[in-house]
């Protein structure tokens, strides 16, 4: 066979092997440490012969005794030698001190130069991802990539981000990156628990055309993750322990002059002091003695002076902690490799008792057998988080300034924290509600992938890859059972002279029955592919095809089971119940098939030709019946990638090393729809069953029988140049992109019955650019400096929607009176709210000459985009003899957000903002009224009717414009600085290998625009597409800094 | 040796161009496991009848408007309908109508010989939930309504024109009904399958729309024919006892499955007070109207005295509140709220509610409005060829009234010769006055709208203006959804004022 197959060679090769005196010489390339260095050139000096190293380092090049092999890969020292009589050469290759330049793993998780690609992507280096010793992988990554969007939607010990490539293309739909671990696609939560230190590098390809042979999932771009696989050579023990602190950066603003009360009628505050009031519309602070709440069954009242508490709002949330043990083996020898790690994360929230415990495990091994090559990873990971379902953060939010509510924690025995005894009538003790309404979950995920290559010849290799990623999540909301007293509901009274409108506390007319919700929830993802991989080069050509299939099943089963109400208190199961038992199940299976095939064609290793095709077929869209057009459809892409600086020798001097121009276009097929969704619905109806009898309603959304995927056709064009001895290196991309055919959920007139219809109707386009820049500014032996900035510019527009319809109203979720729509014309998501009315010419606030007060407008107004027009990071290394130092931060900017926060805060009159006029009466500012003939006269004299309650809840409250503010930013990601020992000493040890002692932090600064007092503007109320509204609920912003130590044996 | 790898070669690439071919029966995986994608007429006609029953949106918003209801303004959701500042995100009761209303249209186009007599109940919903959509709006999308993605942006029609089709849809209804076979059916949770009940239902929601348009000058050439075309019809109108009531089995003490008035305005399943009890309180409107014609009788039914169902039932303590008033006497202890005849309740020795009705039966239609109706027909329209006079329909229906509260037949008879004017028939000055003032207690507590859109005919009785109130006029109608008009631009509406754009029959 063999002989067979090297005759072909021969046959096709023949001009190759014209030369009767060469022999084929072979070879491995590694670099200092004994790492194979893949796609280093071999060449023949003299002569335009050549070639590159295999994924293993690997050459095999014709040559003849005599001939100078030069060795050269990017960021090491070139070496020629000579060839000898020997066949084979192990060559190893020193760090070159320039800015290292990296492989670059490709869809599939084959690797190529970057001088072959044609399309934009970046690879972020294990150093660069923990530098600020993030816990979580996507934290990490923020503003390392250009055209990387990643949102920390908030804080919590669990926490949610949604990590978008180049903005939003799909109005409605996914527009997440796809994230791909090994090969293999698993879902975005990944990032939050897979372990930072496990990870090698992370490639981030940024346009659809990088992924393609992702299929539809690739339409947003992919993150590449790629773990940690062993090294050849002894075994490598590393040990990294990591302690972290959280402090909490910033809170709103509030205001510390008055207290209690609410509104009663008054113009003034003075009067309205409530002791029992949740409200802050009362009298203004004199320092006086007074009781809080009413009497209680004792017969104590709890005086306390009516006074502010500095820092009191401040004193209740804790020091977070989190403390992280690692541990990792490595090893292997010439043919096998393995690597082995554990990690513990014990993370204690700024949250009293809110915890998360993550436990992992790491296997992963690669044997070679002849032609062969097998490898296998697992990854466990056991997750274990405990939190309060309560809102503390709304709770602490709206106490007044003088309730010392840091000494009332004790709500078992202190007789004013209890329930039957705290002061507040309506909300009851945060620390009781923290304690009484609890969520646990525990995740399990196991991801692995085996796969098994075999190379029959140099030229080809087949690869079968099978990887799966499970879920099985159980969470357990509970909320505890407590009876008022008797005393509590009827009696308790407010003491003389204290305004005392009725007995008996207000929240305890409702007793808490208690209730549970139980969850089990699995999910699962299989993926399989199969591809063969052929590469050779003919004379000035080299080729490079993957022919290849691929299938992907995704299951999901939840089930809840709940109760209202229990028996026996803390026994949280629905058996121990009074009442119906609640709850329900879902089931989903969806599949998909793809063919696809990809080409890479090149000349003289300097101009590239790449085309990528697929077919997928996916059951999302089947139903049987359905025509195929439907369900299966084909898509591709093409690109081209110039080094110009090679094509044109002279070009290249001192200054200009490198320069390399790309284009590409592309054309991805997106299934952006959900199981189950062709066919029309009849649910059961809102209440039903009542015993025996059912009733159904016909479904709300009605579908399109033609609903089909929906088109996303990208171009780009990028420019990539090395300048001043490789020291500077820019990147510059440009892109647009167009989805077409959107799947829309789009909201019908209520009149024809239906609220909403799934069409293929929407357009929109997606457009911006990139640019990155790296330095290397002192490279010399005891001292290097890099830094770089990367910026990103991304817009996007609503072309057309549907029909008539102008706007998808609170399609990302929302309020009423604040949220995010996508309008023609428009970038969405578009924030819209309610406004004040304003007169057109002057531009003012129109009030009535009457009583003073704005008027809102009855239509929502338009404010601005949710998502951010630019990103700026800018990043630097220091290295000087031991010690390292680095550091980034990011400017987001050009967009809006919504802060419902102010909103309940001047709800509750604890906002600042509700004091600014003293709660007296004011003339609103920059306002006008008509004279009464219609003409505007600018208002000075009108007077707000009342300036407390009716001013500030009844119409300040009601205008969603007060709470827009700018969403930028400017945040120093991580600061790091580490010491490592020098070897010297370390050698005398003879056990210890390396040791490195760091201090690091995380968010030390946040820079925000003046409008904004509220919170950090990544927070937002969803992870979904309405990005840009933020909310009570949210745990507020956190500053991080600790200490890290590794140790390498 | 070579044969094998050959062999190894083979089976790899053809497995590579063939897995997965297996395609059409491998994506066979997309039908709906969860929800049901198939249904009868008998289940969706059981849940939209209970949708119907369980939006009491309409009503709430109509009785602040008729000057029934005052709402707290110390609470997140007093505001506009209080302030009048109303938007067009606020009140959507379009949408949910619509919703509502394509159950029933899906009942009338998939209802097939057997079940055709829910085709006949369905047209009878479907002319109430349209004559309401039209008290609330006005003109409407109607002819080119409901037919989901085959018209996409429907047209408006007429008011009046609506109207009167409506009644053409009611005379379709009751020949419908009348040729079906059926004589029970439980999925018909409002009568259980009684036609002659559905056609009363049908006849008396005809003199409703017909006693709409009372007002217009010169209507009653429209009016009188159609009234006497019901009497001929033969089967009559809802007679005393006969209110249109459903329930679709209550079950008490179960969450989100009790009587939704009782949940709302009273308490919960586990009788925990809900908020409504503090938020909504009856005016002292209506409270001075019942108390200055002696009717306390039926005022100790209609509401609980200030301090809760266990407070002692003295006249001095029941309380309204001005309509808008804000402040602190929306507290329990101080003013009434919604009463027993709707929440129905026991309390024990410390005044604690401990048990109560939660499975009543909601009102869809009144016998006393059935009655009123004819009474104020029979006054205003001599012609009409009702058999009784006016003061007999109209003392039919207090007495009707008093029934459905829980008030006695003689507590009706002292108050219809207690010698007050719009009390008793023979001392009132103005007869249709005494009519529509009867007509608007009637409606307290069982149908806001109705006690609205009435009230807004006729201005009787007078309701003051909100105290909040930026305007010096009360709403006349609402404003088209926001929804709407973003996904209909073209045909709806434009320049609706919500103080001036009235409906068709509101002349006055």
């Amino acid at each position: 066979m063999r002989k067979i197959l090297s005759l072909l060679a021969v046959l096709v090769l023949c001009s190759v092997l014209a030369f009767a005196q060469t022999r084929v010489v072979t070879g491995q390339v590694k670099d200092e440490v004994g790492e194979p260095v893949p796609f280093s050139s071999v060449t023949i000096k003299g002569s335009n012969r050549g070639t590159t190293t295999d994924a293993s380092g690997n050459f095999r090049i014709e040559a003849a005794s005599g001939d100078i092999l030069v060795i050269s890969a990017v960021g090491l020292t070139p070496r020629e030698f000579t060839v000898g009589s020997a066949n084979t050469y192990n060559v190893s290759l020193l760090k070159s001190g320039n800015l290292q330049e990296v492989v670059v793993t490709t869809a599939l998780g084959v690797k190529k130069r970057p001088k072959e690609i044609g399309y934009a992507n970046a690879t972020v280096q294990a150093e660069q991802l923990t530098n600020g010793k993030s816990p979580q992988l996507a934290q990490a990554l923020s503003g390392k990539v250009s055209g990387l969007t990643i949102t920390n939607a908030n804080n919590s010990v669990n926490p949610a981000v949604k990590v978008t490539l180049r903005g939003f293309r799909s109005m409605t739909g996914n527009n997440d990156a796809l994230i791909v671990l090994d090969g293999v696609p698993v879902p975005q939560n990944a990032l939050s628990y897979i372990n930072p230190n496990d990870i090698a590098d992370v490639t981030v390809l940024k346009g659809g055309q990088a992924a393609t042979l992702y299929g539809s999932d690739g339409v947003n771009g992919a993150i590449l993750i790629n773990t940690k696989k062993g090294s050849r050579g002894k075994p490598l023990i590393s040990f990294n322990s990591t302690l972290n602190f959280e402090r909490l950066s910033f809170l709103p603003d509030f205001q510390d002059t008055y207290g209690s009360g609410s509104d009663y009628g008054g113009l003034t505050p003075a009067g309205n002091y409530r002791t029992y009031e949740n409200q802050q519309y009362g009298d203004r602070y004199d320092g006086s003695i007074r009781p809080l709440g009413r009497v209680a069954e004792s017969g104590d009242t709890f005086n306390f002076p009516y006074k502010a508490i500095p820092g009191e709002r401040r004193r209740v949330w804790n020091t977070g902690f989190t403390n992280t043990n690692d541990i990792a083996v490595s090893g292997g020898d010439a043919t096998s490799r393995f690597y082995l790690s554990f990690q513990d994360a014990n993370t204690h929230g700024i949250v009293p008792k809110d915890r998360n415990r993550r436990d992992q495990l790491r296997f992963s091994a690669t044997k070679e057998f002849g032609k062969f090559t097998a490898s296998f990873t697992g990854n466990y990971i056991l997750e274990k988080i405990e939190q309060t379902s309560a809102n503390f953060y709304f709770d602490i939010l709206n106490q007044a300034a003088h309730i010392p509510i840091s000494k009332l924690k004790d709500w078992k025995n202190n007789q004013f924290a209890n329930p039957n005894g705290y002061f507040n009538d309506y909300y009851n003790n945060p620390f009781f509600n923290l304690d009484n309404n609890r969520d646990l979950q525990q995740n399990n995920y196991f991801n692995g992938n085996m796969e098994l290559n075999f190379k029959p010849f140099e030229w080809l290799g087949f690869t079968e890859r099978i990887g799966v990623a499970t879920t099985n999540a159980y969470r357990r909301f509970t909320t505890g059972k407590f009876l008022y007293s008797t005393y509590a509901k009827n009696d308790a009274y407010v003491p003389a002279p204290f305004p005392n409108d009725y007995d008996g506390i207000d929240r305890a007319g409702g007793d808490i029955l208690g209730s549970v919700l139980d969850r089990s929830n699995f999910g699962q993802r299989i993926n399989n592919d199969l591809f063969l991989t052929a590469q050779k080069d003919f004379k000035d050509f080299s080729t490079s095809l993957i022919l290849g299939q691929n299938i992907q099943v995704r299951r999901s089963k939840n089930i809840d089971v709940s109760s209202a109400s229990i028996v026996i208190p803390e026994l949280y199961n629905v058996s121990n119940r009074t009442g119906e038992l609640g709850g329900g199940a879902s089931n989903t299976e969806q599949r998909k098939y793809g063919y696809y095939g990809d080409l890479t064609l090149g000349f003289r290793e300097f101009l590239y030709l790449h085309a990528s095709a697929r077919l997928d077929g996916t059951s999302v869209f089947y139903l049987p019946g359905r025509k195929k057009s439907l369900y299966q459809y084909p898509y591709y892409g093409a690109d081209i990638s110039f080094i110009v600086s090679d094509a044109f020798q002279g070009m290249k001097s001192d200054m200009l090393n490198y320069l390399k121009l790309r284009a590409g276009y592309n054309k991805n097929g997106n299934d952006n729809l959900s199981p189950y969704r062709l066919a029309p619905d009849f649910p059961l109806g809102g209440g039903f069953p009542y015993g025996t009898t059912a009733g159904s309603t016909v479904g709300d959304v009605f579908p399109d029988p033609n609903l089909k995927p929906e088109f996303v056709t990208s171009y780009e064009a990028g420019l990539e140049a090395n300048v001043w001895n490789n020291r500077i290196n820019l990147d510059f991309s440009i892109y647009t992109q167009k989805s077409e055919d959107q799947v829309l959920s789009v909201s019908l007139p209520p009149s024809t019955g239906y609220p909403a219809a799934l069409i293929n109707v929407g357009e929109s386009k997606n457009w911006g650019y990139e640019a990155d820049f790296r330095a290397a500014i002192f490279r010399t032996q005891n001292l290097t400096w890099e830094i770089s900035a990367r910026y990103s510019n991304n817009d996007n527009k609503v072309i057309s929607l549907f029909g008539g319809l102008t706007r998808l109203a609170a399609y990302g979720g929302g309020f009423t009176y604040a949220q995010t729509s996508a309008e023609v014309g428009k970038p969405f998501p578009y924030l819209f709210g309610t406004a004040y009315v304003r007169d057109s010419a002057s531009g003012r606030v129109v009030v009535n000459s009457n009583d003073g007060y704005p008027q809102r407008t009855s239509n929502l107004k338009e404010f601005g985009r949710t998502i951010p027009k630019h990103q700026l990071g800018l990043g630097t290394t220091l290295r000087f003899k031991g010690f390292s130092f680095g550091a980034n931060a990011e400017y987001r900017g050009g967009h809006v957000i919504y802060h419902d926060l102010g909103r309940t805060m001047a709800f509750t009159g604890s906002s600042k903002v509700t004091t600014q006029y003293d709660r007296q009466p004011f003339v609103w500012p920059n306002s006008t009224y008509t004279d009464g003939t219609g003409k505007f006269v600018p208002n000075t004299t009108v007077a707000t009717r009342n300036g407390h309650y009716t001013a500030w809840v009844t119409h300040f409250r009601q205008i969603a414009e007060n709470f827009v503010t700018s969403g930028a930013f400017w945040k120093l990601r991580d600061v790091s600085l580490a010491y490592t020992l020098p070897s010297g000493i370390l050698s005398r040890t003879k056990i210890i290998k390396s040791a490195t002692i760091g201090i690091y932090g995380r968010n030390l600064i946040t820079l925000l625009p003046d409008g904004n007092v509220y919170t950090d503007p990544e927070f937002s109320t969803t992870t979904g597409n309405g990005l840009g509204i933020n909310a009570d609920f949210i745990t507020p912003p956190v500053r991080a800094f600790g200490a890290t130590l590794s140790i390498n044996f | 040796m070579i044969m094998k790898k050959i062999l190894i070669y083979t089976i790899l690439l053809s497995s590579l161009l063939t897995a997965g071919s297996c395609s059409k029966d491998w994506l066979d995986v997309n039908t709906n496991p969860n929800t049901p994608t198939s249904t009868t007429p008998e289940l969706i006609f059981t849940n939209a009848v209970n949708s119907y029953i369980s939006n009491l949106g309409p009503h709430q918003f109509g009785a602040h408007l008729a000057g029934q209801y005052t709402q707290s303004t110390s609470f997140i959701g007093g505001g506009a309908v209080l302030t009048y500042a109303i938007s067009n995100t606020d009140f959507n009761f379009f949408t949910g109508y619509y919703n509502n209303l394509n159950d029933f249209q899906y009942v009338i186009e998939n209802s097939t010989e057997a079940n055709q007599h829910l085709a006949g109940f369905s047209r009878v919903m479907k002319a109430l939930i349209f004559h309401r959509l039209v008290d609330l709006y006005g003109d409407i999308p109607y002819t080119d309504a409901l037919k989901g993605t085959r018209v996409l942006q429907p047209k408006y029609d007429d008011d009046k024109f609506i109207f009167e089709d409506l009644i053409k849809v009611l005379d379709t209804a009751i020949s419908v009904i009348k040729s079906s076979t059926v004589t029970t059916d439980a999925s018909d949770i409002v009568f259980g399958g009684d036609k002659t009940g559905w056609i009363r239902f049908a006849n008396t929601l005809k003199l409703r729309i017909l006693m709409r348009q009372s007002y217009i000058p010169g209507r009653d050439a429209y009016i009188v024919p159609e009234i006497n075309r019901i009497i001929s019809e033969g089967t009559g109108f809802l007679e005393a006892g006969m209110d249109v009531t459903a329930s679709p089995g209550y079950i008490a003490g179960s969450a989100g499955k009790i009587n939704p008035v009782f949940a709302t305005y009273g308490y919960d399943q586990n009788f925990a007070q809900s908020q409504g009890v503090r938020l909504i309180k009856l005016t002292s409107t209506v409270i001075d109207q019942l108390k200055n014609t002696d009717d306390t009788f039926r005022l100790k039914r209609v509401a609980h005295p200030k301090g809760g169902p266990g407070a002692v039932k003295v006249t001095s303590n029941y309380v309204g509140i001005p309509t808008g008033a804000s402040g602190n006497q929306f507290l329990e202890s101080l003013t009434s709220s919604v009463g027993p005849a709707l929440v129905d309740v026991t309390t024990d020795a410390t005044g604690k509610v401990t048990g109560g009705n939660q499975t009543k039966r909601v009102v869809i239609m009144l016998a006393a409005e059935s009655f009123l109706n004819r009474a104020e027909a029979k006054q205003r329209f001599p012609a009409v060829s009702l058999p009784l006079t006016a003061q007999q329909y109209y003392e039919q229906g207090v007495r009707e009234s008093f029934r459905i509260n829980g008030a006695t037949d003689a507590q009706a008879t002292l108050l219809l010769t207690g010698l007050k004017a719009n009390a008793d028939f023979n001392v009132s000055p103005d007869k249709i006055t005494a009519i529509m003032t009867q007509k608007w207690l009637a409606f307290l507590n069982y149908d806001g709208l109705e006690a609205w859109s009435e009230q807004r005919k006729s201005e009787i009785p007078p309701v003051p203006i909100s105290l909040q109130a930026a305007t010096p006029t009360r709403p006349v109608r609402l404003f088209y959804p926001l929804v709407e008009e973003s996904s209909n631009a073209v045909n709806t509406p434009d320049n609706i004022n919500i103080f001036t754009s009235k409906v068709f029959w509101d002349v006055n």
